[in-house]
C-alpha cells in the first residue's frame, strides 16, 4: 500500500484518460465557437483530416471547394456567399473525415456525394446526394445545421447522427440514425410532418424517385410532388421519438434538461419558462428558475430575462448553496443589463446576507453604475 | 482543386504563457487557440479525475476555457496561467457536484456510480491500481469539498496550502473536509 501521508508521490499519471489529439480538437472547436471567432480567421471552410490516406486522396474529387487562404469573417463569408455555393465532395472506395472550422467532423462514407448549399454566419446546409455521412455536430448558438437528402431535411439540434441517401425498390430511402443529442427531421410528405429523433433513435422514409425529379444532385425539400411518398418504419425498429413529452413539472424539467444537454438552449429556456408558468409551486420551480437565469445569462445572452428568472429563482429559495449563486447572479445580471437600482439592491442583500460567502469578492467588486 | 492551409499551433516550446496571455487580452484568436493547446490536456485530466467516468467533462472543461479566456483581464499573474485555469476547473467541478447533490436529493438524478476498477490505466504497478482503487471507492459517498481535497491530496499529489488556493477556501476549512474524508477512506480498509 501506498503511503499518501506526506509524500508527494502522484497518482495522477496512472489515471485513465483519453487525451487524443481529436478530443483536443473538438474542444477547442467548442471554445473557438462560443468565443466568438476562435480559429476561423486561420483555416478555410474545410480542413480535411489530416488522418487521410494518400490512396483514400487519390479517390476523391473535390470539385468547386474554395479554401481561402487570407483572413476573413464570417461578414465576409456572408458578403461573398456565393462563392461557397455549390462545393461538393465526393468519394470512391474510401471513407473521408472532414473537420468544419467549428470543430464538427464529417465522416463521408464511400460512394457518396455531398454538396454544400448554403452556409452563412447563422446557417449551414448541406446536401447528401448520394451515400452515407456522419456527423459530429460542435453546438454553435444561433447556427443552424441542416443535412438535406432525397426531400428530407435533419435540423440538427445537437450533435452526433448519420443520414443515408440509398437506393430502395421504387426509390430512394433516406435514413437517420442518431447516437448523441437529438435532431429535427422535417420528411418529405405533403404534409412534411416534424419530428424530433432522440439519441439512440433512427428514422427512415421511402420517397418514389419521381418525387424529386430527374436530377438526384439537387433535393428539392420545398417542392415535393404530392402523394409520391410514404412514410414506412425503421428498419431499426425504434419508433420516432416526439419532443412533446407531456406536461407535468417533472416531465417539463426533463424535457429542459434533455434539451440542455442536447444543445438547443433556446428550447431548454422555452420548457423552463413553461414549468415556472404551469407549476409555480411545485419543488422544481426554484431550481428551474436558477437553471432558466443561467442559460439566458451564459446562453442566450438576455441580462433582463436573467433578471427576471434570477428574481424568481432568490423568492422560491431552491436550497441554500443555489439561493446565493442566484442572488450573486442576480448582481452581474442587473449590472450587465443597466438596472443600476436592482444591482445595487441585489448586492447590498448579497453582501448583509452572505458576508462570509463564496461569492463576496465578486459581488463587492461588481459596479452597479 | 483546393487549396488547404492549416496553421498547426502545439504546444510545447514557443512563447511563454505571459507572452500568450498578453497577446490574447489583445484579441489574437491564435493565442487563445495556443493557450487552450498547451494547457487543455492538463484541464481535461484534472477534470477525469475529479470526476471519473462522467459524460460531462467536456463540456466543463470547454465552459472553464471559455470562462478562463474571457477573464484574462482579472488574471494578477499571466505566467500563473495554468494554476489559474486549474483553479476555475476545481471550483466548477465543486460547484456541479453541489448541484448534483441537490438534484439527488430532489430525486431528479441517479446517484453516481463509479467503477473503481475501471480508474487505472492499463499496466499501472498494482499498488498504485490499489490505492487508486480505495479512493475512487469512496468518493462518490463524499460531501463536495471533501471529495475534491481528497483527489487533490492523495492522487494530485498537491499539498494543503496548494489545495486550499485552488478550491477558494481557508486552509482550516480543507483541513477538516481531509479528516472527513481521510476518516471514511481509513474505514474502508
Amino acid at each position: 500500500m501506498i503511503d499518501r501521508g506526506d509524500d508527494n508521490e502522484r497518482l495522477a499519471p496512472h489515471v485513465r484518460v483519453d487525451l487524443s489529439e481529436g478530443r483536443v480538437d473538438r474542444l477547442w472547436g467548442g471554445v473557438a465557437a462560443r468565443l466568438g471567432g476562435g480559429t476561423r480567421a486561420r483555416f478555410g471552410w474545410l480542413w480535411p483530416s489530416v488522418a487521410m490516406s494518400a490512396a483514400a486522396a487519390a479517390a476523391i474529387t473535390i470539385a468547386v471547394v474554395r479554401a481561402r487562404s487570407v483572413s476573413h469573417d464570417d461578414r465576409a463569408v456572408a458578403a461573398a456567399g456565393s462563392a461557397w455555393e455549390g462545393a461538393q465532395l465526393e468519394t470512391a472506395a474510401d471513407a473521408v473525415s472532414v473537420t468544419l472550422v467549428d470543430g464538427s467532423n464529417l465522416k463521408v462514407e464511400p460512394r457518396s456525394r455531398v454538396s454544400l448549399s448554403d452556409r452563412t454566419p447563422t446557417s449551414l446546409k448541406l446536401v447528401l446526394a448520394r451515400g452515407r455521412i456522419a456527423c459530429d455536430v460542435t453546438h454553435r448558438d444561433g447556427r443552424s445545421f441542416v443535412v438535406a437528402a432525397g426531400g428530407v431535411e435533419v435540423r440538427v439540434v445537437g450533435t452526433r447522427f448519420s443520414v443515408a441517401n440509398e437506393d430502395a425498390e421504387g426509390g430512394t430511402r433516406v435514413e437517420v440514425r442518431v447516437e448523441r443529442g437529438a435532431v429535427e427531421v422535417r420528411g418529405a410528405g405533403p404534409d412534411r410532418e416534424v419530428v424530433r429523433v432522440a439519441a439512440g433513435h433512427s428514422w427512415s422514409q421511402v420517397t418514389k424517385t419521381e418525387a424529386l425529379g430527374g436530377d438526384e444532385t439537387e433535393a428539392q425539400p420545398e417542392t415535393p410532388a404530392p402523394d409520391t411518398t410514404r412514410a414506412m418504419p425503421s428498419a431499426h425498429t425504434r419508433a420516432p421519438a416526439h419532443a412533446k413529452a407531456g406536461t407535468d413539472a417533472r416531465a417539463l424539467f426533463e424535457q429542459a434538461r434533455s434539451a440542455w444537454r442536447a444543445g438547443d438552449m433556446e428550447e431548454a429556456a422555452r420548457t423552463y419558462q413553461a414549468l415556472l408558468a404551469a407549476h409555480p409551486r411545485d419543488p422544481r420551480a426554484g431550481l428551474a428558475a436558477f437553471e432558466l437565469g443561467r442559460l439566458r445569462m451564459d446562453r442566450l445572452n438576455d441580462m433582463t430575462g436573467a433578471v427576471q428568472a434570477l428574481e424568481q429563482a432568490v423568492a422560491l429559495a431552491p436550497g441554500a448553496e443555489l439561493r446565493e449563486d442566484a442572488l450573486a447572479r442576480l448582481v452581474a445580471a442587473s449590472a450587465a443589463a443597466h438596472d443600476r437600482p436592482r444591482c445595487a439592491h441585489a448586492r447590498t442583500r448579497y453582501l448583509t446576507e452572505y458576508p462570509s460567502g463564496v461569492h463576496r469578492r465578486t459581488v463587492s467588486a461588481a459596479t452597479c453604475e | 482543386m483546393a487549396v488547404m492551409h492549416i496553421v498547426p499551433i502545439r504546444s510545447g516550446a514557443g512563447p511563454t504563457d505571459a507572452a500568450l496571455v498578453a497577446a490574447a487580452r489583445g484579441g489574437d484568436a491564435w493565442a487563445q487557440e495556443a493557450l487552450f493547446r498547451r494547457h487543455s490536456r492538463m484541464a481535461l485530466g484534472l477534470a477525469h479525475r475529479l470526476l471519473p467516468q462522467d459524460n460531462e467533462v467536456d463540456d466543463l472543461v470547454q465552459d472553464c476555457f471559455v470562462s478562463a479566456l474571457k477573464r484574462l483581464s482579472s488574471l494578477d499573474n499571466p505566467q500563473a496561467f495554468a494554476a489559474w485555469l486549474g483553479s476555475i476547473v476545481v471550483r466548477a467541478v465543486g460547484k456541479r457536484l453541489r448541484r448534483r447533490r441537490l438534484l439527488s436529493r430532489l430525486g431528479l438524478r441517479v446517484p453516481e456510480e463509479i467503477d473503481a476498477d475501471a480508474i487505472a490505466a492499463p499496466a499501472v504497478p498494482g499498488d498504485v491500481a490499489v490505492e487508486l482503487r480505495r479512493v475512487y471507492s469512496i468518493v462518490a459517498q463524499l460531501p463536495a469539498e471533501a471529495r475534491v481535497a481528497l483527489i487533490l491530496r492523495r492522487v494530485d499529489g498537491l499539498e494543503v496550502p496548494e489545495i486550499a488556493r485552488r478550491m477558494g477556501l481557508s486552509l482550516s476549512t480543507v483541513k477538516r473536509r481531509l479528516k472527513l474524508a481521510e476518516e471514511i477512506l481509513d474505514r474502508s480498509r
